[in-house]
């Protein structure tokens, strides 16, 4: 019997973060955990899908921005953002006591960072690399996709900032660091089930 | 005609201020359909008996002076800012957050001074309904609004409220009025402070209790659509003003007899057909779409002008009460005259009210004050009276022209607004404690 892990998974768009999410949620027969974690948020929120899924791709109210003073805050001083994350906190909580699985985003390297079971990894790659793996998979917008990049990694940046207080992608926060591009996505996921399987002994679901 | 006659005839007035407040609360579906006929038969409640005592020609009279001297202009103004005001959307991504809604409050109160009470009323309230729309507990909003933007704002110039006006056209400098600057800061320091924790209150209960604003993604902080009525809007407030200020500059000083001594004035028509042409003007240059997404409907402009009319005629005797006998009262202090003035205007007309006690405080001999066409006033005098008429039109939905349009626009759009004593238990709480405070720090003494 393998002992629980949890994989998380923090990305640079484009980087490939979510096919090694994937890939390596197969191999080891656990589950994977990206937008399905917005319906559950919410289901225990009370808001509606589409709010939550257009809330996790809006601005946060940061900085010291006309929108983050006029934000609208709680006699506690909790903004809208702050109502879903607590959700959102809640369900990885409860889902790390259920057991072993591989989530994506979220900022669930802060949530469970007192768990000795969690394996951190960032996923990054070159500008170019992102760049042509984002045109194979979704294809080009109106928006140019050098934009389309920086905005999603600027609001990324900022929600894990307003969220957590550390700063997006610094490789003190994560157990493991991968350059995408160089090493290839496949590779990185194999990488990771190797070490999972040493030290964990697989699933024990 | 005699006081007791008068006051005999200032019946159906309360009959008719009682039908707005207790209706829509007794028999709300059968106030709908029968607003029009309550309020004439309220107003022929009145216009007989007066008939009786003092004859067809002093009433037709009174009718022809209420319309042609006050309804049209007064309508037609309603209309007009209710149609631009109805083609312009404003959309933002903090739409019912308890700090963008202070903005808002505040935007307008000081606004109010420089484009009317009236024209910031109907600029602000679509954007601040719509932003406020996903919120169970708004009710707040509203109310402050009414009595920041839609009254309190008001007071710095004679653009601000309709009273004011008529003191500038007796030689009260423009500027004036910027006298009560301290006296407007401190009420909106108060009453926004107040607004503000009440409104988070409100606020954390809908967060608790799952609702939330539709989000605008991307793009700028504020979205407006039908920008160029804002072009229309500026017109229709220059011809309100010209409206007043043209005769003084003895341009245009001519009028239509309708009746006896009832006229119209040139001026008085210019503004009402540029009003109108603008309106449709706004209408035709404007997507259906704006319109739509504003949920325009003429629902609230047709009950504000059925009932106001109503109001109108039936005013006639309380109004000739207190012209017969506001120099009477022996109000020879700042805070009386605060008050006096005040309480009157939150259910008569401010406009001649404030007339009254102008003319009543012009005939007290001061020797230093403002020199006005009606003598010379003093200051606090003066300054008691533009508050008392401004500020306290606040206190009740008919205290103002803007109330009860922003009451019924308000309602249209799935607003529970207060009921009329409702309104009024709310004035009540937050509005007479700060006229108070004024009284201790600017009218005593």
């Amino acid at each position: 019997m393998g002992k629980d892990f949890i994989i998380t998974i923090s990305r640079q768009f484009g980087s490939g973060g979510h096919s090694i999410g994937k890939k390596i949620a197969g191999e080891l027969d656990i589950p994977f955990y990206d937008q399905e974690l917005i319906d559950e948020i919410a289901k225990r929120s009370g808001y509606d899908l589409d709010f939550v899924k257009a809330m996790d791709e809006a601005e946060v109210p940061s900085g010291n921005r006309f929108t983050s003073f006029f934000a609208g805050r709680d006699e506690s001083g909790k903004t809208i953002q702050d109502y879903i994350f607590d959700e959102e906190c809640k369900i990885i909580e409860e889902l790390a006591d259920k057991g072993s699985f591989v989530v994506v985003g979220r900022c669930s390297d802060y949530i469970l960072r007192d768990r000795e079971n969690c394996l951190d990894i960032f996923t990054f790659s070159s500008l170019e690399k992102r760049i042509t793996r984002i045109l194979e998979r979704y294809g080009a917008t109106e928006v140019p996709i050098e934009k389309r990049i920086a905005d999603k990694d600027r609001r990324r940046a900022a929600r894990y900032t307003y969220h957590t207080k550390r700063e997006w992608g610094i490789m003190s926060n994560y157990d493991i660091c991968f350059d995408t591009g160089r090493l290839g996505v496949d590779n990185c996921a194999d990488l990771v089930i190797d070490h999972i399987r040493k030290n964990y002994g697989g699933n024990d679901r | 005609m005699d006081t007791q006659q008068l006051a005999m005839l200032c019946i159906p007035f309360a009959g008719m201020l009682g039908s707005i407040a207790l209706f829509p609360v007794l028999k709300a579906e059968w106030w709908e359909k029968h607003q029009a006929m309550v309020s004439f038969l309220w107003a022929a409640l009145f216009l007989i008996p007066y008939t009786v005592l003092g004859g067809a020609r002093l009433a037709s009279e009174a009718v022809a002076e209420v319309i042609f001297g006050d309804y049209l202009a007064f309508i037609t103004l309603l209309f007009g800012l209710y149609c631009v005001c109805g083609n312009i959307t404003v959309r933002t991504n903090l739409d019912g957050s308890p700090r963008f809604n202070v903005l808002l409050l505040l935007v307008g109160s000081l606004a109010a001074s420089w484009i009317g009470t009236t024209g910031a009323s109907m600029i602000l309230i679509r954007p601040l309904i719509r932003g406020n729309r996903w919120r169970a507990n708004n009710v707040q909003t509203f109310v402050f609004f009414i009595f920041l933007v839609s009254n309190m704002g008001g007071v710095l110039t004679p653009m601000g409220d309709p009273p004011l006006l008529m003191g500038f056209m007796r030689h009260i400098p423009f500027f004036w009025g910027l006298h009560a600057t301290p006296v407007l800061l401190l009420n909106l320091a108060i009453l926004l402070t107040v607004y503000y924790f009440l409104d988070r209150k409100a606020y954390t209960r809908d967060l608790k209790a799952g609702l939330h604003p539709d989000i605008v993604l991307g793009g700028s902080i504020i979205q407006i659509r039908g920008k160029h009525n804002g072009i229309f809007l500026i017109v229709i407030i220059i011809a309100v003003v010209l409206s007043g200020a043209l005769p003084n500059l003895g341009i245009l000083t001519g009028s239509i007899t309708i009746q006896g001594d009832v006229k119209m004035p040139y001026t008085t028509i210019l503004e009402i057909l540029v009003i109108l042409l603008v309106s449709y003007l706004a209408y035709r240059t404007t997507d259906r779409d704006v319109r739509e997404e504003n949920e325009f409907e003429w629902g609230p402009i047709k009950e504000v002008a059925v009932l106001f009319i109503g109001i109108f005629i039936t005013m006639v005797p309380a109004l000739e009460l207190l012209q017969q006998h506001g120099q009477d009262m022996g109000l020879t202090h700042p805070w009386q005259l605060f008050w006096s003035t005040g309480i009157l205007s939150s259910f008569l007309d401010n406009t001649p009210t404030y007339l009254v006690f102008l003319t009543a405080c012009g005939s007290m001999g001061a020797t230093s004050g403002v020199a006005t066409s009606v003598g010379i006033i003093g200051t606090k005098m003066l300054m008691a009276i533009s508050c008392g008429a401004v500020f306290m039109g606040a206190n009740t939905y008919i205290g103002n022209a803007p109330n009860f349009m922003v009451k019924a626009i308000s309602e249209s759009q799935g607003v529970k607004m207060p009921s009329f004593f409702g309104y009024m238990f709310w004035a009540f709480k937050y509005l007479v404690p700060v006229f108070l405070i004024d009284t201790l720090l600017f009218f005593l003494g």
